[in-house]
């Protein structure tokens, strides 16, 4: 059976799980700079290795609460862009079965819809979302504009 | 077991690779035989080659099970036979149809390359009217039908079709010798780590010879990186004669085309971006340029148009030519067009010289064409075409002579992905300007010194007024309205002039542009991002986004009607250019330059704190740009510079160049002894602070504020005294002469100090003390109270003295 590993984070309280093939690092968050009239859940820009990254606050697309300040990110791939993405906690990579990703559980908060496209369970307990990046931020935007 | 006959799939697959990009690659050759032929229909070698392609595709296509393609190559094939035979008159409409036959090969490669399988349908109406064209007696009517190209070929016409190996990921060719160089420059960077690794395991200083040597290696490095994204303009050349022969066909104008240059290089990036304005260019010459032959005659021409493109290296740019011997545009019509349009009264526009009536054809909506045809004005017009060039750095203009032609000339940057920038700071923040877009640095002293036209804060630049935007303010960054700003004029296609209003003006830099993510790039301000040399990100600021969001619109900047000469203070005619340290060239008025000296042969001591040369039995100061350049210098040259009343040697590496560029001088408070930057032939240069540098020696004592009344030359009390005590923390106040201070004591005013003119006698009662500058033959003043303007240190000394001692007696 396939098996697929999810990097398990908190976004807004809430357990997600990344697909670890578009995670492509999990880095201290230091040096942001801040870039005018960008996205609210834009937090600024970041370099890496020469790269400039793409630093989103990633509760901010879900939440319009305000959020303490993290000191580690995670960097993904949409695309051909990189983004570090702040969340609450950055947790442990699993593995799962492909049969065992569940359908997204009814009853989600709504600014998660279109957003998760299934759950896992974290040792048999926990449900993690499991979120797709590359809509992602594009929902984050509807979320944030019609909030 | 497999059989051995039928080739793998893997096998059919690398087969199928072979054919589809050797037929591609042949596809563009053939088309411009063709038309080649067609001119010259006795070339035998031409048309058998031509013959021998369709028949290489027919035996391709059984092998690999094609049979569409097939049928119509082995259809087009007869046709050529025919023509080779003598048996059918190789007219117009006949290469029309082959043509249309290339046409239909390459869409369905293109269809085949995408799905591996050939699409079905059928091509029974080109075959037939291939067929057709090979008969013996074949009527007039199908021969003009084939040429109206009733036949929608799948991919779209004019010769510019899409290339079949855009399907597979791009990939380039490189020269086997540059490869070899770039590995050669590798295995130097190798070593030159290794010594770097060993210096600092040791704890060394890095020698600068190694720093030195590393510096060269990456800049030949990006060079050859740079030669690798080199593409002959060729490429840009290839669609073109078709292009030409079919529109001229349709429009019934007969044109030859003239194709010089095409083994110019050029990145590959850019050749994309140019190849839409160029085909368009192409079409509009033939289409509005080229007079029909019956014109041509009347107009006493050669009944051929000639329409010739050149492409040339010029220094960091790439020169393309496009000349056409056609009617040429017509300024008068180009009037009436803005006039009527409402863009400009008849009198502006009466007042318009030809050249500038011309390049309204730049101006968004003004198509000439009095009939839209379906070649040109379809309202993509020349302002799409600045625009396109503009954006990656390009320019175009026009010289039009009514009667005889118009030429085209379209200069692009050599590459695009690295571009020197300047580096502004906005709120604390730092941002990269590209250089191509700035034509001059100014210095604002606050925010009082706009002006507020309509609502819209405007700078005063040589009598015109430059809308102003302030970046901080738009980026929601606190204004501190007291505080010194620059004004960075750039140039933005669509718009003109705009000043961009920042808080710092801190580098040059060679940034390498990386592009941004979509959510960022949405908000219309940012064109790239980067990383600055101090591992900061930085974001690339996007001019024309920029001037969209602070709404500022086409021709904002006014001009002003001459009210007498108005120089920029400061300028000089011509200035040397000459490098030290940094890769940034300096300049110094070519006046003040009184000697080159090899540094080397100078005499130097060191007395009083200070380094001294010995020069024609003087002892002139050392003066360096850098603190650090004195210390073990060997090898350069030194200018000794003279300002009528003192020396000083100004240690140099080499002198560069002579100019005759008007400069603006300013001074970025982080740099010693620079007064600003000014742009020479699209390169900054910084230009010395002649003051600073003929008063190096002693530093400003610490002073109380004064208030002082300044009477000289306006130009040189307000621009250069009135900045340099107000610097100091004084107050002034500025008047011309003798009068206007006697109306001043008249209104009760009372100051700390006066600072008159050498020349003038000013009024007494208005201060305690005076003090005078300029140049003095005569002892007619005690020799305390003159100071030397020049000398910044030396003024500021005199008149804390003077402010002392007064205060000392008021006490």
């Amino acid at each position: 059976m396939k098996q697929i590993s999810f990097l398990i984070a908190q976004i807004a309280g809430q357990p997600v799980a990344l697909d670890v093939d578009a995670v492509r690092a999990v880095l201290p968050t230091d040096e942001i700079t801040p870039v005018p009239l960008a996205p609210p859940m834009v937090v600024g820009i970041s370099t890496k290795r020469g790269r400039v990254l793409t630093v989103i606050d990633a509760r901010a697309c879900i939440s319009s609460e305000t959020f303490p300040s993290i000191s580690q990110s995670i960097v993904v791939k949409i695309g051909t862009h990189r983004y570090m993405l702040l969340v609450d906690a950055i947790g442990d990579v699993v593995n799962v079965r492909a049969d065992d990703v569940l359908p997204p559980p009814p009853g989600m908060q709504p600014s998660w819809n279109n957003i998760a496209t299934g759950a896992i369970r974290i040792d048999g307990q926990e449900l993690a979302l499991v979120i797709r990046l590359e809509h992602f931020i594009e929902v984050g935007l509807n979320n944030r504009t019609a909030a | 077991m497999a059989d051995p006959l039928t080739p793998g799939e893997g096998m059919m697959d690398d087969l199928l690779d072979d054919f589809l990009a050797e037929t591609d690659e042949n596809l563009d050759a053939l088309t411009n035989d063709l038309v080649a032929w067609e001119k010259n229909p006795g070339d035998r070698s031409l048309l058998d080659g031509i013959f021998r392609f369709f028949h290489t595709i027919k035996g391709n296509s059984g092998f690999l099970d094609f049979a569409r393609l097939g049928r119509l190559s082995h259809a087009a094939e007869t046709a050529l036979a025919r023509a080779r035979d003598g048996g059918v008159e190789p007219d117009g409409a006949f290469v029309s149809t082959i043509l249309l036959a290339i046409d239909q090969i390459r869409a369905l490669l293109v269809v085949l390359a995408e799905t591996r399988e050939e699409p079905s349908g059928c091509d029974a109406e080109l075959i037939s009217r291939l067929e057709d064209a090979a008969a013996p007696h074949r009527q007039e009517s199908v021969g003009k039908a084939a040429s109206m190209r009733a036949v929608q070929p799948m991919a779209e016409g004019h010769g510019l079709a899409p290339s079949v190996k855009a399907a597979p990921p791009a990939t380039v060719r490189v020269p086997v010798g540059l490869l070899d160089r770039l590995m050669g420059l590798a295995s130097e960077l190798v070593l030159a780590r290794n010594a770097l690794v060993r210096s600092a395991r040791h704890g060394e200083e890095i020698p600068n010879t190694l720093i030195e040597h590393v510096s060269a290696c990456v800049t030949d490095l990006q060079d050859g990186i740079n030669r690798t994204r080199m593409q002959p303009i060729e490429g840009l050349w290839t669609p073109l004669p078709r292009l030409v022969r079919d529109l001229s066909h349709e429009l019934g104008k007969d044109v030859r085309l003239v194709l010089e240059g095409g083994d110019t290089e050029i990145d590959r990036q850019l050749l994309e971006v140019i190849r839409d304005p160029i085909g368009h260019m192409v079409r509009n010459a033939i289409d509005h340029g080229i007079e029909d032959e019956a014109a041509r005659r009347q107009a006493g021409k050669a009944a051929t148009g000639t329409l010739r493109l050149s492409a040339h290296q010029s220094g960091g740019h790439i020169l393309i030519e496009l000349n056409d011997d056609g009617r040429g545009i017509s300024p008068d019509r180009l009037r009436a067009r803005v006039v009527a349009m409402g863009l400009m009264s008849a009198d502006a526009a009466a007042a318009l010289s030809d050249s500038a009536a011309q390049a309204l054809i730049f101006e968004p909506g003004l198509s000439t064409a009095s009939a839209v045809t379906s070649i040109s004005g379809r309202g993509v017009g020349m302002d799409v075409v600045k625009t396109n060039l503009e954006r990656i750095g390009g320019t175009v203009e026009v010289n039009s002579r009514v009667g005889h032609g118009t030429s085209f000339i379209i200069r692009v940057p050599l590459t695009l992905t690295i571009v020197p920038a300047l580096i502004v700071g906005v709120g604390g923040q730092s941002y990269a300007i590209a250089q191509s877009s700035i034509r001059e640095i100014i210095r604002l002293r606050g925010m009082g010194t706009l002006s507020d036209i309509g609502g819209r804060k405007m700078v005063r630049l040589r009598d015109v007024l430059i809308p102003v935007i302030d970046l901080a303010a738009l980026f929601g960054r606190p204004v501190d309205a007291m505080a010194e700003r620059w004004g960075v004029i750039v140039e933005i296609g669509g718009v003109g002039r705009v000043a961009m209003l920042v808080d710092k003006v801190s580098d040059q830099e060679e940034i390498v542009i990386k592009p941004v993510s979509p959510l960022l790039a949405r908000s219309g301000t940012y064109s790239g991002a980067t990383v600055l040399g101090n591992g900061e990100a930085a974001l690339v600021l996007d001019l024309a986004g920029i001037a969209m969001l602070g709404e500022v619109t086409e021709g904002a900047a006014l001009d002003e009607a001459q009210t007498g000469t108005s120089g920029a203070a400061g300028s000089a005619a011509s200035w040397m250019l000459f490098e030290v340290g940094g890769a940034v060239a300096k300049a110094v008025p070519l006046d003040l330059v009184a000697r080159i000296e090899k540094f080397d042969s100078l005499v130097l001591s060191y007395a009083g704190g200070r380094w001294m040369a010995h020069h024609d039995d003087r002892l002139i100061p050392v003066v360096a740009l850098d603190d650090d350049m004195l210390e073990g210098r060997v090898g350069g040259d030194a200018l000794i510079l003279d300002d009528g009343h003192r020396r000083a040697a100004l240690p140099i590496d080499r002198v560069v160049d002579i100019v005759a560029d008007p400069m603006l001088i300013e001074q970025p408070a982080s740099l010693n002894g620079i007064a600003g930057i000014a742009i020479v032939d699209g390169m900054s240069v910084e230009v010395v602070d002649i003051g600073w540098v003929m008063g190096a020696a002693s530093r400003q004592a610490a002073s109380s504020p004064a208030s002082i009344l300044i009477i000289g030359n306006r130009q040189f009390a307000a621009g250069v005294l009135k900045p340099l005590l107000e610097s100091a923390g004084h107050t002034t106040t500025v008047v011309a002469d003798h009068g206007e201070a006697a109306a001043l004591a008249g209104q009760g005013a009372v100051f700390d100090l006066t600072l008159a003119a050498g020349d003038l006698q000013p009024p007494t009662g208005l201060s305690p003390a005076t003090l005078y500058y300029g140049h003095f033959d005569g002892d007619h003043r005690e020799r305390e109270s003159c100071v030397d303007p020049y000398d910044r240190a030396g003024l500021l000394e005199a008149v804390n003295i003077s402010i002392g001692r007064t205060e000392g007696a008021a006490a």
